[in-house]
Order: structure tokens, then sequence, then C-alpha cells
């Protein structure tokens, strides 16, 4: 194992020295909203989701068709780009807020849409969401966070090729193939319960079984189509859920107590905003992740004087990563510290930010 | 040990609020029907006050990670909370709530 993935790993060397400095039970910081409009911002509701989902699944169900109908011919191209995003890109955040319980009110909703985007993103249920609750509660912790997508110095070639899933997808079929033998990686046992262990060998059992039915067709058929709609899209349609993901927290700084320094908050157009599920509001998500997705925006706005300002733009939130992450090629302890507005509380470092 | 917990009107129907006595923490609630239910303050998955979560449909939701209890039982709902929550009974007397601190195993 390279130095650098032994630091990140979570069975590695940094995890207990993150313990040790009380980095893993530090208190983070929170900016102060009264208790009276926190209860209207964590209120629940069915509508904005459903109105969601129906769109996202309505979506896909005409460019699938369309693609296949088209199948054959350019105009395939446009559908099933359209298709692959918003399986393979839209379903992450969809896995994300189903995944909190917060999207939807009905709890059965969040269950369902979790289970399926959960799929598409060739993520296990249960062991993605011990994951993402220990990311929550060490987020950017070296040794403890397992969702650290651009370690430092960035492990350039990988995050690259994830552009495409060329590491995570077949990662995603080894790890399932294990799961369905009954098995899990080292580093899943340090975040899964022993009592939630049986839910994840099932559920890797049933998606074998699709895959292999998905595979035993295309061949049988003597086409590629089926994977187009199964499996494929995490691959042709993953490019943008990785966009995304790069803006939340590469070349922030590590091993902090206080979102906003190790998070970025970034506007992006509607279309966007639909895709990712208002994540863009990142920031205010780790500070607040008890607020459903479409209320994140008037938590900006309630917040807004605590924080550094949000980017304009994807783009100009590239401008600042790209050159700290090359950076950070050079030198590992470079990394983003934005300034707060005057007035802001001050940083809550827990230890100096490295 | 009977300890006077708050006011009636401390709690929002449908809400709770934080208390602490002898350095221990409590969370406190009002259901929609007024009555007044005891759990302990903290989240049993991670070190998280609950009286910051959400009160919704009976249960309390944790801010951090957002894991459910029943609050009149204190019964975990399922991941991220797989431990249950310890309750405390609770009366009203002239407009202030009690606990009992001696509690009971949730």
């Amino acid at each position: 194992m390279s130095d650098t993935k032994q630091r990140y790993s979570l069975v590695g060397t940094e995890g207990p020295k993150a313990v040790a400095a009380g980095l893993t039970t530090g208190e983070w910081f929170r900016s102060e909203v009264p208790r009276k409009r926190m209860k209207e911002l964590m209120r629940r509701s069915d509508g904005p989701a459903l109105r969601d989902t129906a769109l996202w699944l309505g979506l896909m169900l005409a460019s699938g068709v369309a693609g296949g109908l088209l199948w054959g011919t350019w105009w395939a191209v446009p559908c099933f780009l359209v298709y692959g995003v918003l399986y393979g890109s839209a379903s992450d955040s969809r896995w994300h807020e189903c995944g909190h319980g917060t999207a939807f009110r009905t709890r059965r909703y969040n269950d369902v849409v979790y289970q399926i985007a959960s799929f598409m993103m060739m993520r296990d249920p249960t062991v993605f969401r011990w994951g993402h609750t220990r990311h929550h509660t060490d987020t950017l912790i070296v040794g403890r966070d397992p969702e650290i997508q651009v370690m430092r110095p960035a492990r350039l070639a990988k995050v690259l090729a994830n552009f495409v899933g060329l590491v995570d997808v077949p990662v995603a079929l080894v790890t399932l193939v294990r799961h369905a033998a009954g098995r899990l990686g080292g580093e899943e046992t340090t975040f899964v319960p022993e009592q939630e262990r049986a839910k994840v060998y099932r559920t890797a059992r049933i998606s074998l079984v699709i895959y292999l039915v998905a595979i035993a067709v295309a061949v049988a058929t003597g086409s590629i189509l089926p994977l187009m709609y199964v499996g494929g899209p995490r691959i042709y349609g993953t490019f943008m859920h990785v966009i995304y993901g790069w803006t939340q927290h590469a070349g922030m700084g590590e091993n902090v107590l206080d979102h906003r320094l190790n998070t970025r908050t970034v506007r992006m157009c509607r279309i966007n905003r639909f895709l990712y599920w208002n994540m863009n509001y990142h920031v205010e998500h780790h500070m607040f992740p008890i607020v459903p997705y479409h209320r994140l925006p008037e938590l900006h706005e309630e917040i807004a004087y605590d924080l550094a300002p949000a980017y304009p733009s994807i783009w100009a939130a590239y401008r600042e990563i790209v050159p700290a992450v090359l950076n950070q090629l050079r030198d590992p302890a470079h990394y983003v510290r934005r300034e707060l507005p005057e007035g802001a509380a001050p940083f809550h470092e827990g230890q100096p930010a490295h | 040990m009977w300890i006077a917990a708050c006011e009636v009107d401390d709690v929002d129907p449908d809400d709770v609020i934080g208390v602490q006595h002898d350095g221990e923490d409590y969370a406190i609630f009002r259901s929609p029907e007024d009555e007044y239910f005891a759990t302990a303050g903290h989240c049993t998955h991670e070190r998280e006050l609950l009286c910051d979560g959400l009160v919704m449909d009976g249960e309390i939701e944790c801010p951090r990670h957002l894991g459910r209890f029943a609050y009149a039982t204190g019964t975990a709902q399922g991941a991220p909370v797989l431990v249950d929550l310890r309750t405390y009974p609770t009366k009203v007397a002239d407009g202030v709530v009690y606990l009992d601190t001696s509690g009971t195993p949730a």
C-alpha cells in the first residue's frame, strides 16, 4: 500500500492519531439559528421530492425508450447521454438525500428511492449508509472519513479515471461479489455493525442476479443495449456526479472541526441543482444535515453572515480546485483557506488545519 | 428522585427542550395532545444533544446523523441508532413538569 493510501486508510496509522488528538469527539462549529426558524427549515414534506422524483424517473423512461427506438442511429447518443446522466450522476444525490431520510416526509418513500439509487450507483445501501454516517461524524478527518475523494497528494490517475467509473465500477463489482459471498472488507468492518451485515449480503445477492440477467440478455441478443440500461450508465453517465463531488471538499483543510474550513458552497444553475438536489449548498448541509435539500437555499440565506462567500459557479470553484490539487502534488501541506466576512464567528479549528 | 424540569409552557406542543440537572442532560417532550415525556438528553449513537433535533410523528430525530427514537418509549427506529434511549417518568403539577431521574431502563 502506498504511503498516501496508508494514511487515508481507515485501518491505517492516522485514525488512532485523530482519536488521540480529540478530533473524533470534538464539537463541530454550527452557526446560530433560532430554534423557531430551524423548526421551519427542518420541516418535512413529500411534495418537492415527489415532484422531482417523478421528473427524474419520467425523464429516464422517456430518454431510455427514445434511445432504444433510435438504437443504431446517432440520435441514440443524446438520448442515452440524458438517460446515463440521470442514472449514473443524479442517482448520487438521490442516494444521499434519501439515505439521510430527509428528502421525503414519508419514510417508506425515502427507503424505496434509496434502494433504487444505491443500486444505480453500485453502492451497497447498508455499507454506504454507515460510511456516510462516518463522513458526517469525521468530515475530512484523515484515517477516519471513508469518503475523502481527493487525497493529498491526489492520486490523479484514479480520480480522472473515475470520470468514467474506471476505478469505482470494478471495485464495486469485486465488492459486490465479496458481499454476495458473505464477507465484508477490512475497512467496512470498522463502521458496519455486526447486526447490519446480513442485510449487506442479501442485497448483494439480489443485485448480482440483476447484473447477471442483464449480461445474459446482452450475450443472448448479441447487443450491448441491455447494458446501456443497467450498469453501463455508471460508466458513461457518471461524469457529472464526479464534477459535482469534487466541489464539496477537494483541496480544503483536513483535520478541522469547522465545515467552513473543509467544505464549499457553490452556486449552480437550476438544471444542475435538480441533478444534484441542492447539494451545492454543501457547507449548509454538513452544518445542518437535518434540513431537507429543498430548504437549503433558505438555510444558506439564514447563515450567510457566518460563511465565506459562495463560489459564483462550478467554473469558479474549479479555478481554485485545480491549482490547489496540483499544488498538493508538490506540497501536500497546501490547502485552501477561505476568508470569512467581517462579523462572522471565527474558525473553530480544533487544532491547526493541515 | 423527582425534580422540577421546566414549566409546562416552556415546551411547545410537538417539540422538545433540553434541561440539565446535576450535570446530566435530559430531553423533555410535549406531544400534540399535551402529554409530557422525558428521555436521556443525548443520542445513543454519538454524543449529540437531541433537543436540537426534529420532533415529528411521536419521534425525535437526532440533528447530526438523523437517527430516530420513539420519544414515549425510547425505542430506536433503525440505523444509525441501534440502542434504545433511556426514558424517565414524568408528571405535571401546578404548571410544572417533573421528571424522575431514577428513571426506567428503556
